[in-house]
């Protein structure tokens, strides 16, 4: 049983306005997939604006409103790749250029965290700038760069 | 005779980066397609199982009447770039089934240990 848990979180740039046409079918996947992630092994939390089921209505970057989030804890690597890669989860992935605008820097981050913390956007966000600062290191990371859980608890 | 090495994998992965930095999944889909489409145009004498299983993907029946794909000829690319090579082989599979005129269609399931693409019988739905 490891001390540490992975938390995951990504932003992508919406195409169109979340209410418009073209997005309808991403806005229609949007609860059986999270759903699907619930029931996955290995799901441990995911982040969700109050009131909502998902974090669709977050824009935490103040100069692109268009940029939304998503963000996760999971118990292993493994278990949240499966989830991300072989699951009902890869269609969706498969049908992004659909709905999201290509972005040139690192949109995905990886990084640990001791099991049990419920980590913040804040907290995701200076992890985002530190993988797009210095590139993959233990303290932020990617799917094709990881890096394993540290021997010990940190404190 | 031997012959001089080759090294088709790292040119693979190159090119499977550059796809995906440049978001080249509609093209290379459609180039897959097109792909597989000749191919299937040269086996429409041969069982589906058949053709599937000369591509690597050790298909098997299910009782639901639907084929499952045991092996991902791809596995290493594929883990590697997973949206970017699964959505290469589903438009592949696609093309497979079109020029061999095979009732069948292919539709994204994946979960771990097989391959991602799932191909469900036709004649039993209606479009």
């Amino acid at each position: 049983m490891s001390d540490f848990h992975l938390a995951q979180f990504n932003v992508g740039r919406f195409k169109y306005p979340i209410d418009s046409p073209e997005m309808a079918e991403f806005v229609a996947r949007l609860d059986p997939i999270n759903a699907l992630a619930d029931e996955a092994p290995g799901f441990v939390w995911r982040y969700t604006a109050e009131g909502a089921n998902d974090a669709t209505s977050i824009r935490p970057f103040a100069d692109d409103d268009q940029i939304a989030i998503n963000f996760s804890v999971w118990r292993s690597r493994e278990e949240l790749w499966d989830f991300v890669y072989r699951s009902g989860h890869l269609e969706v992935l498969r049908r992004r250029p659909e709905w999201f605008t290509r972005v040139t820097d690192s949109y995905l981050v990886l990084w640990w965290i001791p099991a049990g913390h419920e980590p913040t956007v804040q907290e995701a966000m200076e992890r985002l700038d530190t993988l797009r600062a210095d590139g993959p290191t233990p303290e932020a990371f990617t799917f094709r760069a990881p890096f394993d859980a540290p021997a010990a608890p940190v404190h | 005779m031997s012959l001089p090495p080759r090294d088709y994998r790292t040119a693979a992965g190159l090119l499977a980066e550059a796809a995906e930095e440049v978001r080249a999944d509609g093209e290379l889909g459609a180039a897959a397609h097109r792909d597989g489409v000749a191919a299937g145009q040269a086996a429409r004498d041969l069982p589906l199982t058949d053709l599937l299983a000369a591509r690597g993907y050790e298909p098997v029946a299910g009782d639901d009447g639907a084929i499952r794909l045991r092996n991902c000829p791809f596995h290493q690319l594929a883990e590697q770039f997973p949206p970017l090579v699964c959505g290469m082989n589903l438009a592949l599979l696609e093309g497979l089934l079109e020029g061999a005129e095979q009732d069948y269609r292919a539709r994204m399931a994946a979960k771990p240990g097989w391959c991602c693409v799932v191909l469900e019988n036709s004649k039993n739905n209606e479009d």
